[in-house]
Protein backbone atom coordinates (compact mmCIF):
# COMPACT_ATOMS: atom_id res chain seq x y z
CA UNK A 1 0.00 0.00 0.00
CA UNK A 2 1.07 3.52 -0.76
CA UNK A 3 2.58 5.25 2.18
CA UNK A 4 1.13 8.42 3.49
CA UNK A 5 -0.43 9.93 6.56
CA UNK A 6 -4.07 9.91 7.52
CA UNK A 7 -5.85 12.04 10.12
CA UNK A 8 -9.07 10.71 11.65
CA UNK A 9 -11.22 13.32 13.39
CA UNK A 10 -14.25 12.20 15.36
CA UNK A 11 -15.79 13.34 18.62
CA UNK A 12 -16.71 9.70 19.20
CA UNK A 13 -13.41 8.26 20.46
CA UNK A 14 -14.51 4.62 20.11
CA UNK A 15 -15.40 5.19 16.52
CA UNK A 16 -12.27 7.13 15.67
CA UNK A 17 -10.04 4.54 17.34
CA UNK A 18 -11.55 1.64 15.40
CA UNK A 19 -11.12 3.52 12.13
CA UNK A 20 -7.51 4.11 13.03
CA UNK A 21 -7.01 0.44 13.92
CA UNK A 22 -8.41 -0.76 10.59
CA UNK A 23 -6.35 1.63 8.50
CA UNK A 24 -3.19 1.03 10.51
CA UNK A 25 -3.39 -2.65 9.50
CA UNK A 26 -2.44 -1.47 6.00
CA UNK A 27 0.74 -0.02 7.41
CA UNK A 28 -0.57 3.49 6.92
CA UNK A 29 0.40 6.07 9.51
CA UNK A 30 -2.85 7.19 11.17
CA UNK A 31 -3.36 9.92 13.74
CA UNK A 32 -6.54 10.43 15.69
CA UNK A 33 -8.01 13.70 16.93
CA UNK A 34 -11.06 13.74 19.18
CA UNK A 35 -12.08 17.31 18.42
CA UNK A 36 -11.73 19.93 15.67
CA UNK A 37 -9.32 21.99 17.78
CA UNK A 38 -7.23 18.94 18.42
CA UNK A 39 -7.19 18.27 14.67
CA UNK A 40 -6.04 21.79 13.84
CA UNK A 41 -3.30 21.55 16.47
CA UNK A 42 -2.04 18.27 15.03
CA UNK A 43 -2.15 19.65 11.49
CA UNK A 44 0.30 22.35 12.58
CA UNK A 45 2.84 19.64 13.39
CA UNK A 46 2.16 17.19 10.58
CA UNK A 47 1.32 17.14 6.92
CA UNK A 48 -1.52 14.78 6.00
CA UNK A 49 -2.52 13.24 2.71
CA UNK A 50 -6.02 12.24 3.73
CA UNK A 51 -8.37 13.39 6.48
CA UNK A 52 -11.49 11.47 7.55
CA UNK A 53 -13.86 13.94 9.18
CA UNK A 54 -17.02 13.46 11.17
CA UNK A 55 -19.71 15.98 10.28
CA UNK A 56 -21.48 16.78 13.54
CA UNK A 57 -18.99 17.79 16.18
CA UNK A 58 -19.24 20.31 18.98
CA UNK A 59 -17.81 23.71 18.20
CA UNK A 60 -17.10 23.27 14.51
CA UNK A 61 -18.64 20.94 11.97
CA UNK A 62 -16.71 18.73 9.58
CA UNK A 63 -17.16 21.00 6.56
CA UNK A 64 -15.83 24.05 8.31
CA UNK A 65 -12.95 21.96 9.64
CA UNK A 66 -12.23 20.80 6.09
CA UNK A 67 -11.80 24.41 4.96
CA UNK A 68 -9.67 25.28 7.97
CA UNK A 69 -7.35 22.30 7.41
CA UNK A 70 -7.08 23.04 3.69
CA UNK A 71 -5.99 26.59 4.37
CA UNK A 72 -2.74 25.16 5.72
CA UNK A 73 -2.58 22.07 3.50
CA UNK A 74 -4.28 22.75 0.16
CA UNK A 75 -3.64 19.29 -1.29
CA UNK A 76 -5.33 17.46 1.61
CA UNK A 77 -7.96 14.98 0.44
CA UNK A 78 -11.02 14.74 2.60
CA UNK A 79 -13.52 11.99 3.32
CA UNK A 80 -16.66 13.03 5.20
CA UNK A 81 -18.00 10.23 7.40
CA UNK A 82 -21.33 10.98 9.06
CA UNK A 83 -23.99 9.25 11.12
CA UNK A 84 -26.60 11.72 9.99
CA UNK A 85 -26.34 12.05 6.22
CA UNK A 86 -28.54 14.50 4.36
CA UNK A 87 -28.73 15.41 0.68
CA UNK A 88 -27.89 19.02 1.55
CA UNK A 89 -24.68 18.36 3.47
CA UNK A 90 -23.68 15.76 0.87
CA UNK A 91 -24.06 18.21 -2.01
CA UNK A 92 -22.24 20.96 -0.11
CA UNK A 93 -19.40 18.66 0.90
CA UNK A 94 -18.82 17.40 -2.62
CA UNK A 95 -19.10 20.80 -4.33
CA UNK A 96 -16.77 22.33 -1.76
CA UNK A 97 -14.13 19.79 -2.52
CA UNK A 98 -14.56 16.68 -0.37
CA UNK A 99 -13.41 13.56 -2.24
CA UNK A 100 -16.08 11.32 -0.71
CA UNK A 101 -19.13 11.42 1.52
CA UNK A 102 -19.71 8.20 3.44
CA UNK A 103 -22.39 7.10 5.86
CA UNK A 104 -21.76 5.52 9.23
CA UNK A 105 -21.73 2.59 9.48
CA UNK A 106 -19.58 2.20 6.41
CA UNK A 107 -18.16 -1.16 5.39
CA UNK A 108 -14.56 -1.22 6.66
CA UNK A 109 -13.33 -2.70 3.36
CA UNK A 110 -14.91 0.20 1.49
CA UNK A 111 -13.33 2.76 3.75
CA UNK A 112 -9.98 1.07 3.41
CA UNK A 113 -10.24 0.94 -0.38
CA UNK A 114 -11.27 4.57 -0.50
CA UNK A 115 -8.31 5.65 1.61
CA UNK A 116 -5.93 3.51 -0.45
CA UNK A 117 -7.11 5.06 -3.70
CA UNK A 118 -6.85 8.59 -2.33
CA UNK A 119 -3.35 7.89 -1.04
CA UNK A 120 -2.39 6.59 -4.47
CA UNK A 121 -3.72 9.73 -6.15
CA UNK A 122 -1.96 11.89 -3.64
CA UNK A 123 1.41 10.23 -4.22
CA UNK A 124 1.03 10.80 -7.99
CA UNK A 125 -0.08 14.42 -7.82
CA UNK A 126 0.86 15.95 -4.52
CA UNK B 1 -108.89 12.44 29.42
CA UNK B 2 -111.41 15.17 30.21
CA UNK B 3 -109.40 18.25 30.44
CA UNK B 4 -105.96 19.44 29.62
CA UNK B 5 -106.14 22.16 32.19
CA UNK B 6 -104.33 21.63 35.43
CA UNK B 7 -106.54 20.20 38.05
CA UNK B 8 -104.03 20.52 40.80
CA UNK B 9 -102.97 23.57 42.72
CA UNK B 10 -100.41 25.59 40.88
CA UNK B 11 -97.77 26.86 43.17
CA UNK B 12 -96.30 30.20 42.31
CA UNK B 13 -92.76 29.95 41.13
CA UNK B 14 -90.20 31.49 43.45
CA UNK B 15 -89.95 35.20 42.90
CA UNK B 16 -93.33 35.43 41.21
CA UNK B 17 -95.53 38.14 42.70
CA UNK B 18 -98.35 36.54 44.58
CA UNK B 19 -101.78 37.85 43.88
CA UNK B 20 -102.76 39.62 47.04
CA UNK B 21 -106.51 39.60 47.16
CA UNK B 22 -107.32 41.67 44.11
CA UNK B 23 -108.19 39.83 40.92
CA UNK B 24 -105.80 40.31 38.09
CA UNK B 25 -107.00 42.20 35.12
CA UNK B 26 -108.02 39.83 32.32
CA UNK B 27 -105.87 41.79 29.94
CA UNK B 28 -102.92 41.06 32.15
CA UNK B 29 -103.76 37.38 32.20
CA UNK B 30 -103.91 37.39 28.42
CA UNK B 31 -100.57 39.09 28.22
CA UNK B 32 -99.03 36.77 30.78
CA UNK B 33 -100.27 33.79 28.80
CA UNK B 34 -98.80 35.23 25.63
CA UNK B 35 -95.47 35.71 27.36
CA UNK B 36 -95.52 32.23 28.75
CA UNK B 37 -96.27 30.85 25.33
CA UNK B 38 -93.34 32.77 23.91
CA UNK B 39 -91.04 31.55 26.64
CA UNK B 40 -92.27 28.04 26.06
CA UNK B 41 -91.40 28.31 22.38
CA UNK B 42 -88.02 29.75 23.14
CA UNK B 43 -87.39 26.99 25.63
CA UNK B 44 -88.48 24.40 23.09
CA UNK B 45 -86.23 25.82 20.38
CA UNK B 46 -83.25 25.80 22.73
CA UNK B 47 -83.83 22.27 23.89
CA UNK B 48 -84.39 20.94 20.38
CA UNK B 49 -81.21 22.50 19.07
CA UNK B 50 -78.84 21.81 21.91
CA UNK B 51 -76.01 19.44 21.09
CA UNK B 52 -76.34 18.04 24.61
CA UNK B 53 -78.68 15.28 25.55
CA UNK B 54 -81.26 16.24 28.16
CA UNK B 55 -83.40 13.88 30.16
CA UNK B 56 -85.52 14.00 33.27
CA UNK B 57 -85.41 11.06 35.65
CA UNK B 58 -87.82 10.33 38.43
CA UNK B 59 -86.64 9.24 41.84
CA UNK B 60 -86.44 5.63 40.70
CA UNK B 61 -84.19 6.48 37.82
CA UNK B 62 -86.97 6.10 35.23
CA UNK B 63 -87.05 8.23 32.13
CA UNK B 64 -89.78 10.85 32.29
CA UNK B 65 -88.62 12.92 29.41
CA UNK B 66 -85.79 13.26 26.94
CA UNK B 67 -84.95 15.60 24.12
CA UNK B 68 -84.22 14.60 20.51
CA UNK B 69 -80.46 14.71 20.97
CA UNK B 70 -80.62 12.38 23.94
CA UNK B 71 -82.88 10.03 21.98
CA UNK B 72 -80.48 9.95 19.03
CA UNK B 73 -77.48 9.47 21.30
CA UNK B 74 -78.85 6.26 22.73
CA UNK B 75 -81.20 5.20 19.98
CA UNK B 76 -84.32 5.63 22.08
CA UNK B 77 -87.90 5.78 20.95
CA UNK B 78 -91.10 6.47 22.79
CA UNK B 79 -91.10 3.01 24.26
CA UNK B 80 -88.19 4.05 26.45
CA UNK B 81 -90.40 6.40 28.46
CA UNK B 82 -91.11 5.12 31.92
CA UNK B 83 -88.31 2.58 31.74
CA UNK B 84 -85.21 2.57 33.86
CA UNK B 85 -82.44 4.44 32.13
CA UNK B 86 -79.87 1.73 32.70
CA UNK B 87 -82.17 -0.76 30.94
CA UNK B 88 -82.56 1.19 27.73
CA UNK B 89 -79.01 2.50 27.41
CA UNK B 90 -77.55 -0.60 25.75
CA UNK B 91 -73.92 -1.26 26.58
CA UNK B 92 -73.07 2.43 26.37
CA UNK B 93 -71.62 4.42 29.24
CA UNK B 94 -75.02 5.28 30.69
CA UNK B 95 -75.75 1.66 31.50
CA UNK B 96 -72.90 1.60 33.99
CA UNK B 97 -74.56 3.83 36.52
CA UNK B 98 -77.02 3.00 39.24
CA UNK B 99 -79.29 5.91 38.45
CA UNK B 100 -81.71 5.28 41.26
CA UNK B 101 -78.83 5.59 43.69
CA UNK B 102 -77.45 8.65 41.97
CA UNK B 103 -80.79 10.43 42.03
CA UNK B 104 -81.29 9.52 45.68
CA UNK B 105 -77.85 10.84 46.52
CA UNK B 106 -78.61 14.02 44.64
CA UNK B 107 -81.91 14.57 46.38
CA UNK B 108 -80.47 13.87 49.80
CA UNK B 109 -77.44 16.02 49.25
CA UNK B 110 -79.45 18.71 47.54
CA UNK B 111 -76.47 19.45 45.33
CA UNK B 112 -75.67 19.00 41.71
CA UNK B 113 -73.43 16.10 40.67
CA UNK B 114 -71.84 17.65 37.63
CA UNK B 115 -68.86 16.87 35.53
CA UNK B 116 -68.55 13.11 35.70
CA UNK B 117 -66.74 11.34 32.91
CA UNK B 118 -67.78 7.90 31.76
CA UNK B 119 -66.27 5.66 29.19
CA UNK B 120 -67.73 2.40 27.96
CA UNK B 121 -68.50 0.15 25.03
CA UNK B 122 -66.33 -1.89 22.74
CA UNK B 123 -64.02 -0.30 20.24
CA UNK B 124 -64.54 1.13 17.69
CA UNK B 125 -67.94 2.22 18.98
CA UNK B 126 -66.49 3.01 22.38
CA UNK B 127 -67.86 6.28 23.61
CA UNK B 128 -66.85 8.84 26.15
CA UNK B 129 -69.48 11.04 27.73
CA UNK B 130 -69.57 13.75 30.31
CA UNK B 131 -72.72 13.95 32.37
CA UNK B 132 -74.14 16.10 35.09
CA UNK B 133 -77.13 15.46 37.30
CA UNK B 134 -79.09 18.36 38.76
CA UNK B 135 -82.04 18.38 41.11
CA UNK B 136 -85.34 19.87 39.98
CA UNK B 137 -87.87 21.39 42.36
CA UNK B 138 -90.40 18.76 43.43
CA UNK B 139 -93.84 19.10 41.91
CA UNK B 140 -97.18 17.84 42.92
CA UNK B 141 -99.03 18.05 39.64
CA UNK B 142 -98.94 16.21 36.35
CA UNK B 143 -97.35 17.58 33.26
CA UNK B 144 -98.21 16.49 29.74
CA UNK B 145 -95.60 15.55 27.23
CA UNK B 146 -96.46 16.18 23.65
CA UNK B 147 -94.71 14.87 20.65
CA UNK B 148 -93.94 17.43 17.98
CA UNK B 149 -91.81 15.92 15.27
CA UNK B 150 -89.30 13.91 17.21
CA UNK B 151 -89.27 16.28 20.13
CA UNK B 152 -91.47 16.25 23.15
CA UNK B 153 -92.87 19.51 24.33
CA UNK B 154 -93.60 19.84 27.97
CA UNK B 155 -96.49 21.72 29.45
CA UNK B 156 -99.92 22.94 28.51
CA UNK B 157 -98.81 25.92 26.58
CA UNK B 158 -96.78 24.20 23.95
CA UNK B 159 -97.56 25.36 20.51
CA UNK B 160 -98.90 22.08 19.29
CA UNK B 161 -102.63 22.42 19.38
CA UNK B 162 -104.13 19.37 20.92
CA UNK B 163 -107.68 18.45 20.09
CA UNK B 164 -108.09 16.56 23.31
CA UNK B 165 -107.61 12.94 22.40
CA UNK B 166 -104.73 12.89 20.00
CA UNK B 167 -102.33 9.95 20.06
CA UNK B 168 -99.30 12.08 20.58
CA UNK B 169 -99.79 14.22 23.60
CA UNK B 170 -102.67 12.76 25.37
CA UNK B 171 -101.14 9.34 25.34
CA UNK B 172 -98.05 10.68 26.96
CA UNK B 173 -99.24 12.71 29.83
CA UNK B 174 -96.72 11.83 32.44
CA UNK B 175 -97.16 11.51 36.10
CA UNK B 176 -94.83 14.23 37.08
CA UNK B 177 -94.97 14.26 40.82
CA UNK B 178 -92.39 14.07 43.50
CA UNK B 179 -88.64 14.45 43.08
CA UNK B 180 -86.83 14.51 39.78
CA UNK B 181 -83.44 15.02 38.43
CA UNK B 182 -82.27 16.67 35.26
CA UNK B 183 -79.60 14.74 33.40
CA UNK B 184 -77.33 16.54 30.93
CA UNK B 185 -75.14 14.40 28.71
CA UNK B 186 -72.43 15.45 26.31
CA UNK B 187 -70.83 12.99 23.93
CA UNK B 188 -67.14 13.92 23.93
CA UNK B 189 -65.89 10.87 22.04
CA UNK B 190 -64.80 12.92 19.01
CA UNK B 191 -63.13 15.54 21.15
CA UNK B 192 -61.22 12.83 22.99
CA UNK B 193 -60.13 11.25 19.75
CA UNK B 194 -58.89 14.57 18.44
CA UNK B 195 -56.93 15.15 21.63
CA UNK B 196 -55.34 11.73 21.35
CA UNK B 197 -54.40 12.41 17.75
CA UNK B 198 -52.86 15.74 18.65
CA UNK B 199 -50.81 14.14 21.39
CA UNK B 200 -49.70 11.50 18.94
CA UNK B 201 -48.72 14.03 16.29
CA UNK B 202 -46.87 16.04 18.88
CA UNK B 203 -44.98 12.96 19.88
CA UNK B 204 -44.01 12.44 16.29
CA UNK B 205 -42.98 16.07 15.97
CA UNK B 206 -40.79 15.76 19.04
CA UNK B 207 -39.30 12.54 17.73
CA UNK B 208 -38.67 14.26 14.40
CA UNK B 209 -36.69 16.90 16.22
CA UNK B 210 -34.79 14.13 17.84
CA UNK B 211 -34.16 12.01 14.79
CA UNK B 212 -30.75 13.57 14.20
CA UNK B 213 -29.79 12.77 17.74
CA UNK B 214 -31.19 9.28 17.48
CA UNK B 215 -29.32 8.55 14.25
CA UNK B 216 -26.17 9.78 15.88
CA UNK B 217 -26.69 7.71 19.02
CA UNK B 218 -27.38 4.48 17.15
CA UNK B 219 -25.14 4.69 14.14
CA UNK B 220 -21.96 5.67 15.94
CA UNK B 221 -21.90 2.66 18.23
CA UNK B 222 -23.06 0.45 15.37
CA UNK B 223 -20.27 1.69 13.20
CA UNK B 224 -17.68 1.26 15.95
CA UNK B 225 -18.90 -2.30 16.51
CA UNK B 226 -18.71 -3.03 12.79
CA UNK B 227 -15.17 -1.71 12.62
CA UNK B 228 -14.02 -3.52 15.76
CA UNK B 229 -15.44 -6.85 14.59
CA UNK B 230 -13.77 -6.39 11.23
CA UNK B 231 -10.51 -5.53 12.91
CA UNK B 232 -10.63 -8.58 15.19
CA UNK B 233 -11.35 -10.90 12.26
CA UNK B 234 -8.58 -9.26 10.29
CA UNK B 235 -6.05 -9.74 13.09
CA UNK B 236 -7.13 -13.34 13.65
CA UNK B 237 -6.55 -14.09 9.97
CA UNK B 238 -2.84 -13.38 10.42
CA UNK B 239 -0.55 -16.35 10.39
CA UNK B 240 0.57 -15.64 13.92
CA UNK B 241 -2.12 -13.38 15.28
CA UNK B 242 -1.14 -10.98 18.01
CA UNK B 243 -4.23 -11.43 20.16
CA UNK B 244 -2.92 -9.41 23.08
CA UNK B 245 -4.70 -6.18 22.26
CA UNK B 246 -7.85 -7.80 20.90
CA UNK B 247 -9.30 -7.85 24.40
CA UNK B 248 -9.54 -4.08 24.22
CA UNK B 249 -11.65 -4.28 21.07
CA UNK B 250 -13.95 -6.88 22.58
CA UNK B 251 -14.56 -4.53 25.50
CA UNK B 252 -15.20 -1.74 23.02
CA UNK B 253 -17.85 -3.83 21.31
CA UNK B 254 -19.58 -4.56 24.61
CA UNK B 255 -19.51 -0.92 25.59
CA UNK B 256 -21.07 0.19 22.34
CA UNK B 257 -23.77 -2.47 22.37
CA UNK B 258 -24.74 -1.16 25.81
CA UNK B 259 -24.89 2.35 24.55
CA UNK B 260 -27.10 1.58 21.56
CA UNK B 261 -29.30 -0.52 23.81
CA UNK B 262 -29.70 2.39 26.23
CA UNK B 263 -30.68 4.71 23.43
CA UNK B 264 -33.33 2.33 22.16
CA UNK B 265 -34.71 1.88 25.68
CA UNK B 266 -34.93 5.63 26.11
CA UNK B 267 -36.82 6.05 22.88
CA UNK B 268 -39.19 3.24 23.71
CA UNK B 269 -39.87 4.69 27.12
CA UNK B 270 -40.78 7.84 25.40
CA UNK B 271 -42.92 6.55 22.61
CA UNK B 272 -44.93 4.31 24.93
CA UNK B 273 -48.53 5.47 24.84
CA UNK B 274 -49.28 7.35 28.00
CA UNK B 275 -51.69 5.62 30.28
CA UNK B 276 -54.58 7.62 31.57
CA UNK B 277 -53.64 6.85 35.14
CA UNK B 278 -51.91 9.18 37.50
CA UNK B 279 -49.25 7.84 39.75
CA UNK B 280 -46.80 9.16 42.24
CA UNK B 281 -43.48 10.06 40.67
CA UNK B 282 -40.24 11.69 41.68
CA UNK B 283 -40.10 14.98 39.82
CA UNK B 284 -36.33 14.87 39.40
CA UNK B 285 -36.55 11.34 37.90
CA UNK B 286 -38.94 12.60 35.26
CA UNK B 287 -36.53 15.38 34.41
CA UNK B 288 -33.55 13.02 34.28
CA UNK B 289 -35.38 10.59 32.01
CA UNK B 290 -36.18 13.42 29.64
CA UNK B 291 -32.64 14.75 29.64
CA UNK B 292 -31.35 11.24 28.96
CA UNK B 293 -32.66 11.24 25.43
CA UNK B 294 -31.49 14.79 24.80
CA UNK B 295 -27.95 14.81 26.16
CA UNK B 296 -26.29 14.49 22.79
CA UNK B 297 -28.43 17.19 21.19
CA UNK B 298 -27.29 19.58 23.93
CA UNK B 299 -23.63 18.94 23.30
CA UNK B 300 -24.03 19.12 19.53
CA UNK B 301 -25.46 22.55 19.85
CA UNK B 302 -22.81 23.85 22.19
CA UNK B 303 -25.35 24.22 24.98
CA UNK B 304 -24.11 23.82 28.54
CA UNK B 305 -26.47 22.01 30.85
CA UNK B 306 -26.88 22.97 34.49
CA UNK B 307 -28.95 20.66 36.67
CA UNK B 308 -30.17 21.67 40.09
CA UNK B 309 -32.37 18.73 40.88
CA UNK B 310 -33.45 17.69 44.33
CA UNK B 311 -34.57 14.11 44.44
CA UNK B 312 -37.46 12.96 46.59
CA UNK B 313 -39.88 15.66 45.48
CA UNK B 314 -42.97 13.52 44.88
CA UNK B 315 -45.83 14.61 42.61
CA UNK B 316 -49.08 13.11 41.32
CA UNK B 317 -49.19 13.02 37.55
CA UNK B 318 -49.17 10.92 34.40
CA UNK B 319 -45.40 10.51 34.07
CA UNK B 320 -45.33 9.98 30.29
CA UNK B 321 -47.36 13.10 29.74
CA UNK B 322 -45.13 15.16 31.98
CA UNK B 323 -41.99 13.91 30.24
CA UNK B 324 -43.58 14.78 26.92
CA UNK B 325 -44.29 18.30 28.14
CA UNK B 326 -40.75 18.65 29.52
CA UNK B 327 -39.33 17.46 26.23
CA UNK B 328 -41.30 20.14 24.42
CA UNK B 329 -40.01 22.82 26.79
CA UNK B 330 -36.42 21.69 26.38
CA UNK B 331 -36.62 21.34 22.60
CA UNK B 332 -38.03 24.88 22.49
CA UNK B 333 -35.21 26.10 24.72
CA UNK B 334 -32.61 24.50 22.45
CA UNK B 335 -34.26 26.00 19.40
CA UNK B 336 -34.08 29.41 21.07
CA UNK B 337 -30.28 29.03 21.46
CA UNK B 338 -28.99 28.16 17.97
CA UNK B 339 -25.66 29.77 18.81
CA UNK B 340 -25.34 27.88 22.05
CA UNK B 341 -25.94 29.03 25.60
CA UNK B 342 -26.93 27.56 28.92
CA UNK B 343 -29.90 25.39 29.76
CA UNK B 344 -30.76 25.34 33.45
CA UNK B 345 -33.12 22.71 34.72
CA UNK B 346 -33.99 23.06 38.38
CA UNK B 347 -36.55 21.88 40.88
CA UNK B 348 -37.92 24.88 42.74
CA UNK B 349 -36.49 25.56 46.19
CA UNK B 350 -39.79 25.51 48.00
CA UNK B 351 -42.36 22.78 47.49
CA UNK B 352 -45.67 23.59 49.13
CA UNK B 353 -48.65 21.92 47.56
CA UNK B 354 -47.32 22.44 44.05
CA UNK B 355 -43.68 21.49 43.62
CA UNK B 356 -42.34 22.78 40.35
CA UNK B 357 -39.53 22.44 37.90
CA UNK B 358 -38.00 25.40 36.08
CA UNK B 359 -36.61 25.20 32.57
CA UNK B 360 -34.49 28.26 31.81
CA UNK B 361 -32.60 29.14 28.65
CA UNK B 362 -30.31 32.01 27.73
CA UNK B 363 -31.79 32.25 24.25
CA UNK B 364 -33.72 34.76 22.18
CA UNK B 365 -36.42 35.47 24.75
CA UNK B 366 -40.00 36.35 23.88
CA UNK B 367 -41.39 39.85 23.38
CA UNK B 368 -43.85 40.88 26.10
CA UNK B 369 -46.58 41.29 23.50
CA UNK B 370 -46.17 37.72 22.29
CA UNK B 371 -46.14 36.07 25.71
CA UNK B 372 -49.89 35.62 25.80
CA UNK B 373 -49.93 33.94 22.41
CA UNK B 374 -47.28 31.28 22.73
CA UNK B 375 -49.71 28.83 24.34
CA UNK B 376 -52.17 29.16 21.49
CA UNK B 377 -52.37 26.10 19.26
CA UNK B 378 -50.51 26.58 15.99
CA UNK B 379 -48.79 29.76 17.12
CA UNK B 380 -45.23 29.38 15.92
CA UNK B 381 -42.46 31.71 14.87
CA UNK B 382 -40.47 28.86 13.41
CA UNK B 383 -40.04 28.28 9.67
CA UNK B 384 -42.69 26.15 8.00
CA UNK B 385 -41.94 22.49 8.44
CA UNK B 386 -40.03 23.09 11.64
CA UNK B 387 -42.69 24.17 14.06
CA UNK B 388 -46.27 23.03 14.26
CA UNK B 389 -46.93 25.47 17.07
CA UNK B 390 -48.53 22.72 19.10
CA UNK B 391 -45.79 21.99 21.59
CA UNK B 392 -46.75 24.48 24.27
CA UNK B 393 -50.50 24.30 23.88
CA UNK B 394 -50.46 20.56 24.30
CA UNK B 395 -47.99 20.74 27.16
CA UNK B 396 -50.14 23.25 29.04
CA UNK B 397 -53.33 21.31 28.42
CA UNK B 398 -51.74 18.08 29.59
CA UNK B 399 -50.29 19.61 32.73
CA UNK B 400 -53.55 21.32 33.61
CA UNK B 401 -55.39 18.06 33.10
CA UNK B 402 -53.15 16.65 35.82
CA UNK B 403 -54.11 19.53 38.09
CA UNK B 404 -50.89 21.43 37.51
CA UNK B 405 -49.83 24.71 35.91
CA UNK B 406 -47.48 25.79 33.17
CA UNK B 407 -46.27 29.41 33.26
CA UNK B 408 -43.68 31.49 31.51
CA UNK B 409 -41.49 34.51 32.17
CA UNK B 410 -39.22 35.95 29.53
CA UNK B 411 -37.06 38.90 28.61
CA UNK B 412 -36.32 39.65 24.99
CA UNK B 413 -32.68 39.06 24.22
CA UNK B 414 -31.96 37.56 27.66
CA UNK B 415 -33.81 34.28 27.86
CA UNK B 416 -36.89 32.48 29.00
CA UNK B 417 -38.05 30.46 31.99
CA UNK B 418 -40.92 28.01 31.97
CA UNK B 419 -42.27 26.78 35.27
CA UNK B 420 -44.17 23.54 35.45
CA UNK B 421 -45.97 22.95 38.73
CA UNK B 422 -47.66 19.69 39.67
CA UNK B 423 -49.80 18.65 42.61
CA UNK B 424 -47.71 17.27 45.46
CA UNK B 425 -48.22 13.63 46.40
CA UNK B 426 -49.07 13.40 50.08
N1 LIG C 1 -37.79 28.91 25.20
C1 LIG C 1 -38.30 29.74 24.27
N2 LIG C 1 -37.62 30.85 23.89
C2 LIG C 1 -38.12 31.68 22.95
N3 LIG C 1 -39.31 31.49 22.33
C3 LIG C 1 -40.03 30.42 22.66
C4 LIG C 1 -39.58 29.48 23.65
N4 LIG C 1 -40.50 28.51 23.78
C5 LIG C 1 -41.49 28.82 22.91
N5 LIG C 1 -41.23 29.95 22.24
C6 LIG C 1 -42.07 30.62 21.24
O1 LIG C 1 -43.37 30.06 21.31
C7 LIG C 1 -43.76 29.52 20.05
C8 LIG C 1 -44.68 28.35 20.26
O2 LIG C 1 -43.97 27.26 20.83
P1 LIG C 1 -44.52 25.80 20.60
O3 LIG C 1 -43.63 24.84 21.29
O4 LIG C 1 -45.96 25.76 20.96
O5 LIG C 1 -44.45 25.60 19.03
P2 LIG C 1 -43.14 25.48 18.12
O6 LIG C 1 -41.95 25.21 18.95
O7 LIG C 1 -43.08 26.66 17.24
O8 LIG C 1 -43.50 24.21 17.24
P3 LIG C 1 -43.43 22.67 17.70
O9 LIG C 1 -43.30 22.64 19.20
O10 LIG C 1 -44.71 22.12 17.24
O11 LIG C 1 -42.26 22.13 17.01
C9 LIG C 1 -42.46 29.22 19.34
O12 LIG C 1 -42.59 29.21 17.94
C10 LIG C 1 -41.57 30.37 19.82
O13 LIG C 1 -41.83 31.54 19.10
MG1 LIG D 1 -41.91 23.54 20.42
Amino acid sequence: MADGRVLVVDDEPDHGLTVRAILARDAVAVDFAASPEDALAQACQQTYDVAILDLRMPGRDGLSLMHALRRGQPSLRVIILTAYPSPTTCRTALTEGASAYLEKPCAPEALRAMVASLLAQSSKSP
Amino acid sequence: MESRLPTSRLKPLPGMPRATGEHPDLRDVGQALGELRLLQQLNQAIIANLPSGIAVLDQDGRLLYFNGTFGRMWDLDLAALGKHLAEVAGDGPLSRINWRGEVARLIEGGQALPGNLLEAGERPSRRVIRYGLFSLPPTDFDLPRRLVGDEFCLGFLSQHECIGDCQECCAHTATWQGDHALLLVEDITDQRQLEAQLTQSEKLAALGQLSAGVAHEIRNPLSAIYNAAFYIADVLSDEEPDVGELQEYVALIQRNVDRAQRTVTNILNFARPSGPDRTTADLSDLVEQTLAILDKALVDQGVALERHLRSGVMVRCRPETVKQALLNLIVNALQAMPEGGTLIVATAREDGDFPSVLVTDTGSGIAAGDLSRIFNPFYSTKPAGQGTGLGLSIARQAIEADGGRLDVASELGRGTTFEMALPAAH
